[in-house]
C-alpha cells in the first residue's frame, strides 16, 4: 500500500511537471509582447503634406524581409533596431536621383526589433514592425554613411496600405496625439497614394 | 457670493489643467533618493560624459530624488549608451526595467523601477547644439523616472518633438516629479 502511494505521488509529480514543460514551451510560440521605448524625435509630422516636403524618397514597396539588431546588457536590451529589406513596387518622389525603380530592393532602417530571447517587439516611440510581405508607402531619407533609408519622423512616414490597421503603439502605451495624427497621415496616404 | 462663485467657476478650469497638465508613465523608481548611474565608454569616447552626468543629476534640486555616479556598472540604476548607428530621427531611447526577487528583468512602464537603459544615437545627437544635448540627457532621465511626454502644456522639458533650448526642468516637469514621489 505504502509503496502504491509512493508511486502514485511520483508519478503525479511527473505529470506537473511535464504540463509545466509542455505549458512553458507553448509560451515561447504566444503572440509578441509589444514594449514602445521613449524617444526623443527631431521631428514629427502633422499631416502628409509636410512628410511630403520633408522625404527625400516617396516609395509604395513590400517587406520582404527583416534582421534585428540588438544590445544586450546582461538580460536587459539596451538598443534595438532592424535592417529590412523592402522591394520597390512604384516610385513617388526621388529627390535626389537615386537608383531606385521599380523591382529594386532597398534596405530599410526600422526603429525597432523583435527579440526572440523576451519574445517582445521592442518600438523607438512606439514604432511597430512592418508587416512582411505587406505592402507599405514609406517617406524616406538615406543615410549616406551606409546607404540605407531610415522612416520620416520615426513612426509617421510608414504607412501600411493592406490592412485597415493603424500600426503604431500598443494598447497599453499610446499617446494620444500621437495615435490621431498617425491615423489622419494614415487617411491621407490611402487616399492619394493607393 | 454670486460673483465669487462665477469666478471661481471661470478660474478652476485653467488651474486644474496647469497642475495636472504633466503626463506620467505610470510607474515609479523603489529608491529614488539612493540613484545611481554609470557610464559606457561609448559616451565617454564620443565626448559626451558631461552631458550623461548632467541628465542623471538633473533632478537632483529636489529633496525626492538624489542620485550619484557609480563606476560599479552592477550597482548603476541608470545605464547610458552611445550608438554610432544613424537610427533616423531618434536621437534618444529609454527603457525602463523591474528587476524582481529572483533577479528577473522586466522591460515596463506601469511598474516599479529598478534599472533604466539609456542610449543615444550620435549621429543625430551630434547634431544638436550644446544645450540641447544637455536638454535630451534631462529628458530622457525624466522618462527613467515616470515622467512621459507632454507636448500639450509648455514649456516643458518632457515635449517630445523638438527642444526647449533651456535644460533645466520646468514648473511642470516638477509637478510630475511631486505627484510620483
Amino acid at each position: 500500500m505504502k509503496k502504491r502511494t509512493l508511486f502514485g505521488i511520483i508519478t503525479g509529480l511527473l505529470v506537473i511537471v511535464a504540463a509545466f514543460s509542455f505549458q512553458s514551451k507553448e509560451g515561447a510560440k504566444a503572440a509578441p509582447n509589444f514594449y514602445a521605448s521613449e524617444s526623443k524625435i527631431l521631428k514629427e509630422y502633422n499631416d502628409v503634406s509636410e512628410l511630403e516636403k520633408d522625404s527625400e524618397l516617396i516609395i509604395k514597396g513590400k517587406k520582404l524581409t527583416e534582421t534585428p539588431y540588438i544590445t544586450r546588457d546582461g538580460d536587459m536590451v539596451s538598443g534595438f533596431y532592424s535592417i529590412s529589406d523592402v522591394e520597390v513596387k512604384k516610385v513617388f518622389k526621388n529627390a535626389n536621383n537615386e537608383k531606385v525603380s521599380k523591382d529594386i530592393t532597398i534596405k530599410v532602417l526600422e526603429n525597432g526589433a523583435y527579440d526572440e530571447k523576451t519574445n517582445t517587439v521592442f518600438g523607438s516611440a512606439g514604432y511597430q514592425l512592418m508587416k512582411k510581405n505587406q505592402n507599405y508607402v514609406l517617406f524616406l531619407k538615406k543615410d549616406s554613411a551606409t546607404g540605407r533609408y531610415f522612416v520620416k519622423g520615426a513612426v509617421f512616414g510608414k504607412v501600411a496600405i493592406d490592412s485597415q490597421d493603424i500600426e503604431y503603439g500598443d494598447k497599453g502605451h499610446v499617446k494620444q496625439y500621437m495615435k490621431e495624427n498617425v491615423e489622419k497621415i494614415t487617411k491621407e496616404v490611402k487616399k492619394k497614394y493607393q | 457670493m454670486k460673483k465669487m462663485l462665477l469666478a471661481l467657476l471661470v478660474i478652476l478650469p485653467f488651474w486644474s489643467s496647469n497642475a495636472f497638465a504633466y503626463e506620467l508613465e505610470g510607474g515609479h523608481y523603489r529608491n529614488p533618493t539612493k540613484l545611481k548611474y554609470w557610464i559606457d565608454s561609448s559616451v565617454s569616447n564620443a565626448g559626451y560624459a558631461a552631458r550623461a552626468e548632467y541628465g542623471s543629476e538633473a533632478f537632483d534640486s529636489s529633496a525626492l530624488i538624489g542620485t550619484v555616479k557609480t563606476s560599479d556598472p552592477s550597482a548603476a540604476n541608470y545605464k547610458w549608451w552611445a550608438s554610432n548607428t544613424n537610427a533616423g530621427e531618434v536621437v534618444a531611447d529609454t527603457i525602463n526595467y523591474n528587476v524582481n526577487w529572483l533577479g528577473q528583468v522586466t522591460a515596463c512602464w506601469s511598474c516599479t523601477y529598478d534599472k533604466s537603459q539609456i542610449r543615444i544615437y550620435l549621429p543625430s545627437f551630434k547634431t544638436l547644439s550644446w544645450v540641447q544635448t544637455r536638454e535630451t540627457a534631462a529628458h530622457e532621465v525624466g522618462h527613467a523616472l515616470g515622467l512621459d511626454h507632454e507636448d500639450r502644456t509648455k514649456p516643458s522639458l518632457m515635449q517630445s518633438e523638438g527642444f526647449l533650448n533651456n535644460e533645466y526642468p520646468q514648473k511642470d516637469d516638477w509637478n510630475g516629479i511631486n505627484a510620483i514621489y
